[in-house]
């Protein structure tokens, strides 16, 4: 799809008849003979003399437009590249303003970690921001959209392109400490409705990050694999396992009673492919983006907003080259009358 | 005059330069007036009162102020920068950090067009807290934008204390701003939504807290309490405005006393261009007016 031509300041094309004055003009620059018959007939000359004056006709508007700032408008292009639609469900309770363990926590004793963990250690939230800012600002190809949950889902940034907002969204969720609930499961059912009616283009995830679990009731359970199911969305869950919080991965039927255990077991039995990262530093956690960032490159179609292109300067180049003529015939005529 | 430079003769290599010059010259920074704001709705259950009308319809609080907000967003000059939080519960919670308004206004639409009820995630409605709580957002995000605050001042539960003190960070006048008191001088009843945001009746007298002397008290029903909010306005530091109408706050958003003059990257090219074409039409305009000028010395 092509867009039509339009201009920043339409207004100003009525200086365009201004571009009719070298062609009344009389030449400024010829000389006063005293008498015009002693000069022999020139046609040649006055051809040269009539192609001056269209010059600077053509000058004249070719500035004129450059000054409405005429330029293609914004259009929107289908096109094929690699990447995905990612929603980014986060996790916006209190506990992840929790600390998480500092980086350098194999060289401390297991006596110290608790307290330098509770002193030193990254802030769970604030570290997955960062590498998500960051995981977004590399992916220029995909979709992002923003949601924050707490008991409800707050949207945030719906799909966009526009990393800039994305990043704005991101960075909200730095504005001030949690909420003080969480319902993952009505949160997730939200979160799958929003590929609803978007045309289904390739690879869409849910990347949930969060630090805890929940034991679903059966309904929450149905809606959620049905969902999922439906829509065909892949769910990546960054786990922010904090200091003394259960594994993902205990065994025995015990577990089940652990909330992250029993939520890890249910996202395993979904329909569409899941996989859990245990993040408890911020080295894992940035070993998890990279790791999501490798697992999708599929061929995507989607609409490429292409911003609006301004010509202005097109015809400025043209003014230009006109005007740069008119300069050097002046000073070849002049010379050469001389 | 046959002997000598020629009047006019610097004009064409002057146009020329001046041509070079719009070709070359980069957007610079020059200090334009903008406009920061961070607009925090309240979106607890009076706001889903209908006593607005738009194009012929009712609707509710909530929805008037989303629309005026997005038809002053086009209103504004390109560089200013909006952000958008919501209110329920005792608190604001940012969701949107302030974004530039030309290049994303879709995005804003979009962000904006979510705002609802349906995000609620508490049911009281401490509006003097959610405000001081907006405050420190406005303060913390960066940039100083300055604070919309749309409400209709309803209290669940009710204030009985009168203008509650301000948190201990945040001084008055810190922050500016507005408080957009929503909503119709007839108090009306509060929609009910569930869960899942499908309407389920009104509240009734015997549902919700009274407060005090709860036998004269209707805090079931619900209008703009614009009392409160003025003196919520008076104690913030911030300035009170009726939402009456979205031309109105559209004119308060760009006041002056809202604006920030701030360095943005700026085209200027139209400045070198259009001497140039002065420059381009003054050799023919010359020679059309020499003869006049020259019948009139003789």
């Amino acid at each position: 799809m092509t867009g039509g031509i339009d201009f920043l300041r339409p207004e100003l094309l009525a200086l365009l008849p201004l571009a009719a004055l070298p062609l009344f003009a009389r030449s400024t620059d010829a000389r006063h003979y005293p008498h015009l018959g002693w000069l022999p007939a020139d046609p040649a000359g006055r051809l040269i003399g009539l192609l001056l004056r269209l010059f600077a006709a053509l000058a004249i508007a070719a500035v004129a437009i450059a000054l409405a700032a005429p330029g293609r408008a914004q259009t929107v292009e289908p096109r094929t590249g690699r990447g995905a639609e990612l929603l980014l469900l986060i996790d916006r309770s209190r506990s992840m303003d929790e600390r998480m363990l500092p980086s350098d926590w194999r060289e401390l004793s297991p006596y110290d970690i608790r307290h330098q963990t509770l002193s030193r250690g990254p802030v769970k939230s604030r570290a997955a921001r960062e590498l998500l800012a960051d995981f977004v600002a590399r992916r220029p190809d995909d979709r992002f959209a923003v949601s924050f949950f707490s008991a409800s889902t707050l949207y945030v940034v719906p799909f966009t392109q526009h990393d800039e907002v994305v990043q704005a969204g991101i960075a909200a969720g730095g504005v001030h400490r949690g909420l003080s609930e969480t319902d993952v499961g009505r949160a997730l059912i939200s979160s799958v409705a929003r590929f609803e009616k978007r045309a289904y283009s390739g690879s869409r995830i849910i990347l949930l990050v969060s630090d805890g679990g929940a034991r679903l009731d059966e309904d929450t359970r149905l809606a959620i694999r049905a969902g999922f199911e439906r829509q065909r969305v892949a769910l990546y869950w960054i786990y922010l396992k904090g200091f003394g919080r259960p594994d993902l991965e205990a065994a025995g039927e015990a577990s089940e009673a652990i909330p992250e255990v029993a939520l890890h077991r249910f996202f395993q039995t979904l329909p569409t492919p899941y996989h859990a990262y245990q993040a408890q530093s911020p080295e894992d956690l940035a070993a998890a983006v990279a790791d999501v960032g490798r697992q999708q490159n599929h061929p995507l179609d989607f609409e490429e907003l292409i911003p609006r292109r301004d010509y202005s300067r097109h015809f400025v180049a043209l003014a230009l080259a006109l005007v740069a003529v008119l300069v050097l015939a002046r000073r070849w005529q002049l010379g050469g009358a001389t | 005059m046959s002997k000598g430079t020629p009047p006019g003769r610097w004009l064409l290599p002057s146009a020329c330069a001046l041509l070079v010059l719009a070709l070359l010259l980069p957007p610079l920074p020059w200090p334009r007036t903008s406009f920061d704001y961070l607009a925090v709705f309240d979106i607890t259950q009076s706001m889903g009162v209908t006593d607005y009308r738009l194009d012929g319809r009712p609707v509710s609080r909530l929805d008037f102020s989303r629309r005026a907000l997005s038809a002053a967003l086009t209103d504004l000059p390109c560089g200013s920068r909006v952000g958008l939080a919501a209110f329920s519960g005792y608190r604001s919670l940012t969701l949107l950090a302030p974004v530039e308004v030309c290049a994303h206004y879709g995005d804003l639409l979009a962000t904006l067009d979510q705002i609802d009820d349906g995000m609620r995630w508490a049911e009281a409605s401490q509006v003097a807290k959610g405000l001081f709580w907006a405050l420190r957002a406005a303060r913390d995000i960066g940039d100083s934008p300055q604070l919309l605050f749309f409400t209709d001042g309803h209290e669940s539960p009710p204030l009985d204390d009168g203008t509650p003190a301000l948190f201990g960070d945040i001084r008055e006048g810190q922050v500016r701003g507005l408080v957009v008191g929503v909503g119709g001088d007839v108090p009306r009843p509060i929609p009910k939504r569930d869960a899942s945001g499908r309407a389920n009746g009104f509240w009734g007298a015997d549902e919700v807290v009274q407060g005090a002397d709860p036998a004269r008290r209707s805090e079931h029903l619900s209008a703009r309490r614009g009392t409160h909010l003025q003196a919520l306005a008076a104690r913030t530091g911030l300035d009170y405005l009726g939402l009456d109408d979205i031309a109105g706050l559209s004119a308060a958003m760009r006041a002056a006393p809202r604006s920030q003059r701030r360095e943005l990257p700026t085209d200027l090219t139209w400045l070198p261009l259009g001497l140039a074409l002065g420059l381009l039409c003054a050799a023919p305009l010359r020679s059309l007016l020499a003869p006049a000028w020259r019948r009139r010395r003789r």
